[in-house]
């Protein structure tokens, strides 16, 4: 494993252990770095938003 | 087996037309003069790997397309081609193809297109003189992070707008309590605070109170009906108030310019830095990321080659990014620009509110046209501030300073027409101040409704920042603490190799610190002179800072080029001293013999020190060693194997170079009687600046062999070479000065010469090994001077 792929298995580790932070936006976020390599900041933002929306629906 | 180069092909780039280099898998020594090239040859395999020649980039008029073919040809010309072992794979670069890695040398490709196996002269100084945030882009390319550097950015760059929106939103609703305070007289800070406070002041004026804000229409409504007013007469008197009432707050205050033009100040500032060069590229690479999106082409429109349309667009995605967050100064400057945006957007909202307002009194028809046309400026200028942002152009802060006079002008005019209006409705005490409570409880409502609002958009951004800063900080605090661990992890490794190039100094303790409360930067300290955590510049000279830089790079390169042995130090050592290079090339043969190295230089010193280095670990078998002896634009670089002294008089004797063999002969007799006094601790005059003469060594040279050995067949042999120099010297001195009588001497008499020398060389050489004797005073013996020698000649002294 790569120095990258070691710093975001961390990363996502950390958010997980966090039990008030969205499953569903994690989920996103991974699926975004398995398909691309820089994430934009407005891609992030949208996540976030799809996921906020989602927890207020539940 | 590891990959290796077997043979490199270059046509038609930088200063070379056609050239081809065996290596064989082994590593390349070159020597060569300044501009005969040995950076072109670099080069050439930079752009084979990466399609770049970092050092083309980011300087002002150059550019891989123009200057990277050879003057004499075009770019469809160029071809570079590689050859690998195992397997003898060949591959090829030109402008329009890419190489195409076979599946065992895919590991070698990943590693090798990111570039971060070449360090050049002018790269070693990323390491040391940079800043520290630079510094930490150079390492973060060799540890291959630089698309989460990006990334993280982006999450910064969100995190600091969310959270100016959520201040801005915490502003307006602070901003609103505090009218809803002045309008009914008592302070309010909570919502719930607001109907109890209303009524309050309703039982001043002894109406009964409303039990929701929701009601307050029907209320005002029932009012008007209990004193018999006509609602229309008293609505337009009541708007009029309202106009009035509007117009009395300044409208654009002094403290909008005030911010205006502390983010200009920041845009200039910006602009005028070495940002201005990189930023202007963010237009041309969005136009480009938009034409070969929407075109979907595979040909680059400027200059019709072939391009990897994906890999393109992610290449300027990429640079896009880098681009657009340059440093920290931008995000400042995103931060300032929305709050100023959002403020002057309030400004918008409220002339458009006079505009519905005024819409119904012909008398103010000429202010409404006025005032559209601010709200129409105040849109544009508000663009013109993205545009700012985003560092394209300054604030043109004169013209809203121009236009805040005349919206002054116009909102005065509407004010003074507004009171003359309500004058003229000639309405009586107890109808204005049934206007008075019904203004109070609408401008309560509204403030109401508002703060609502802003209610609900801030517990939304303050959610959307809480989840965001969660994340920066989480990904920000496991790279920080991923790269610190990186970083201990090779300072074992750095400080060794920097001990074994300066063994017994006083600098030890090198350390990389990731830096704290900085996003992304490195700190580089040292313990100078027991000092502790010094930075190393201030306390070593250029010479250390340069191998410090390299032990840096070399540590890296261990840790992260796992699975590509390819090393290249273009012309490293041109500030390290003939002692320190000898322990580079000890580090180099020590640390690195597995990998391939090409090493170029052009200093002789250093080139003969890694020679020696061979010899010593038995690495002449992995090494080629070349010497470019000349180079012209037509025909690019010569470039012969290395030959040692003794070929090159061989070849000119043969060649009927007289004066050339003499000459070279001539050094050779100087070099090696330093060699005898200097191995065999030969007492001489002391010289300040150590330069001596043949004759000045000869004498106590050959005194010292006779008092220091022992009779044996080594002293026999060795006196016997010293007569037969004595014998033919004469050749040399005549050969080596401008003398008359150079004419008369023969090629026989000269060779007669070189060969006494060559000789009395060889005497002093082992016969197992062929290294140097040396004299042990302490064992009071002579041996050679190799300690891995097998079978070492040894005679005692006296």
């Amino acid at each position: 494993m790569g120095v990258k792929e070691e710093i975001l298995e961390e990363f996502f580790k950390k958010l997980e252990e966090d039990e008030e932070f969205p499953d569903s936006i994690i989920e996103e976020l991974k699926k975004l770095w398995e398909n691309e390599e820089i994430i934009s900041q407005e891609k992030i933002f949208e996540v976030i938003k799809r996921g906020c929306s989602d927890v207020s629906k539940d | 087996m590891s990959v290796k180069i077997k043979k490199i092909y270059i046509h038609a780039f930088r200063g070379i037309p056609d050239l081809e280099l065996e290596l064989e898998g082994k590593s390349l020594l070159l020597r060569g003069e300044n501009g005969t090239g040995k950076s072109s040859i670099v080069d050439a395999i930079e752009f084979f790997f990466t399609g770049r020649v970092s050092h083309l980039e980011g300087v002002r008029g150059l550019s891989l397309q123009r200057h990277g073919p050879h003057v004499n040809f075009s770019q469809d010309d160029v071809n570079i081609e590689i050859t690998f072992d195992p397997g003898k794979v060949s591959l090829s670069r030109t402008f329009d193809t890419v190489p195409s890695p076979p599946e065992q040398l895919e590991k070698y490709f990943q590693i090798t297109q990111k570039g971060t196996f070449i360090l050049r002269r002018s790269q070693i100084l990323e390491f040391i003189m940079s800043q520290p945030a630079e510094r930490f882009r150079a390492i973060g390319s060799i540890i291959g992070i630089e698309s989460l550097d990006n990334t993280e950015l982006g999450i910064k760059g969100l995190r600091d707008e969310l959270k100016v929106k959520v201040e801005s939103r915490q502003r307006q609703k602070e901003e609103l309590f505090q009218d809803l305070s002045s309008i009914i007289g008592e302070t309010i800070l909570e919502v719930q605070e607001i109907l109890p406070a209303l009524n309050r002041k309703l039982q001043e004026y002894n109406l009964p109170s409303i039990t929701s804000l929701e009601e307050a229409d029907k209320y005002t409504e029932e009012m008007f009906k209990t004193l018999k007013i006509k609602v229309n007469s008293s609505d337009r008197a009541r708007i009029l108030k309202e106009i009035s009432d509007m117009t009395k707050v300044s409208f654009i205050p002094e403290e909008i310019i005030d911010e205006l033009n502390n983010l200009n100040e920041k845009v200039v500032s910006l602009l005028q830095d070495r940002a201005k060069a990189e930023l202007s590229l963010v237009d041309m690479l969005e136009t480009g990321k938009r034409v070969i999106e929407r075109e979907r082409m595979d040909i680059c429109p400027l200059c019709e080659q072939k391009i990897d349309r994906e890999k393109l667009l992610a290449r300027i995605r990429q640079r896009l990014n880098t681009v657009r967050a340059l440093s920290d100064e931008a995000s400042e400057i995103r931060q300032i620009s929305v709050s100023v945006t959002d403020n002057l957007k309030v400004l918008v909202d409220r002339l458009d509110s006079i505009i519905s307002k005024i819409d119904q009194f012909e008398e103010l028809s000429k202010e409404k046209e006025i005032i559209q046309e601010s709200i129409d400026f105040l849109t544009k200028f508000i663009d013109k501030i993205i545009y700012a942002r985003d560092l394209k152009n300054n604030i043109p802060i004169q013209e809203i300073i121009k236009h805040k006079n005349e919206i002054n002008k116009i909102i005065a005019s509407i004010s003074t027409k507004c009171n003359q209006l309500l004058e003229s409705a000639e309405l009586t005490e107890e109808e204005k101040k049934v206007l008075e409570i019904v203004r109070l409880i609408e401008q309560v409502k509204q403030n109401a409704k508002a703060i609502s609002r802003i209610n609900s958009e801030l517990k939304v951004y303050q959610k959307y920042y809480e989840l965001t800063e969660k994340i920066y900080s989480a990904f920000s605090e496991t790279k920080k603490a991923k790269i610190q661990e990186i970083y201990n992890s090779i300072q074992e490794d750095i400080q060794r190799f920097y001990s074994i190039l300066h063994p017994n100094e006083p600098h030890r303790n090198i350390e990389l610190i990731v830096a704290l409360g900085r996003r992304a930067s490195t700190e580089l300290k040292i313990e100078s002179f027991g000092r502790r955590g010094e930075d190393p510049r201030a306390l070593t000279s250029e010479g250390h800072l340069d191998s410090l830089g390299l032990c840096i790079f070399l540590a890296f390169v261990k840790k992260f080029n796992e699975g590509c042995p390819l090393i290249i130090l273009d012309d490293v050592v041109n500030t390290v001293d003939a002692n320190h290079r000898e322990k580079i090339a000890k580090l180099l043969l020590e640390e690195f013999n597995e990998n391939q190295l090409i090493i170029t230089t052009h200093d002789g010193i250093w080139y003969e020190l890694m020679l020696s280095a061979q010899r010593a670990y038995d690495s002449q078998n992995k090494f080629k060693n070349m010497v470019i002896v000349d180079w012209n634009v037509d025909r690019g670089p010569k470039i012969m194997p290395y030959k040692p002294r003794w070929e090159r008089i061989q070849h000119k004797i043969s060649s009927g170079d007289k004066d050339g063999a003499g000459n070279e002969c001539r050094k050779y007799l100087e070099w090696l009687l330093e060699e005898i006094c200097e191995k065999l601790q030969v007492p001489i005059v002391f010289k300040r600046r150590g330069r001596y003469v043949v004759s000045e060594l000869l004498d106590p040279a050959e005194k010292r062999i006779k008092k220091l050995l022992k009779d044996s067949v080594l002293k026999s042999k060795i006196l016997y070479a010293f007569r037969e120099l004595r014998r033919t010297i004469i050749m040399g001195n005549l050969l080596s000065h401008n003398n008359m009588l150079v004419e008369e001497v023969s090629m026989e008499e000269v060779k007669s010469f070189c060969q006494t020398v060559h000789e009395l060389h060889k005497a002093f050489l082992c016969p197992s090994c062929g290294h140097f004797i040396g004299y042990y005073r302490n064992l009071k013996i002579a041996r050679c001077s190799n300690p891995r020698c097998t079978n070492p000649i040894e005679v005692k002294t006296k």
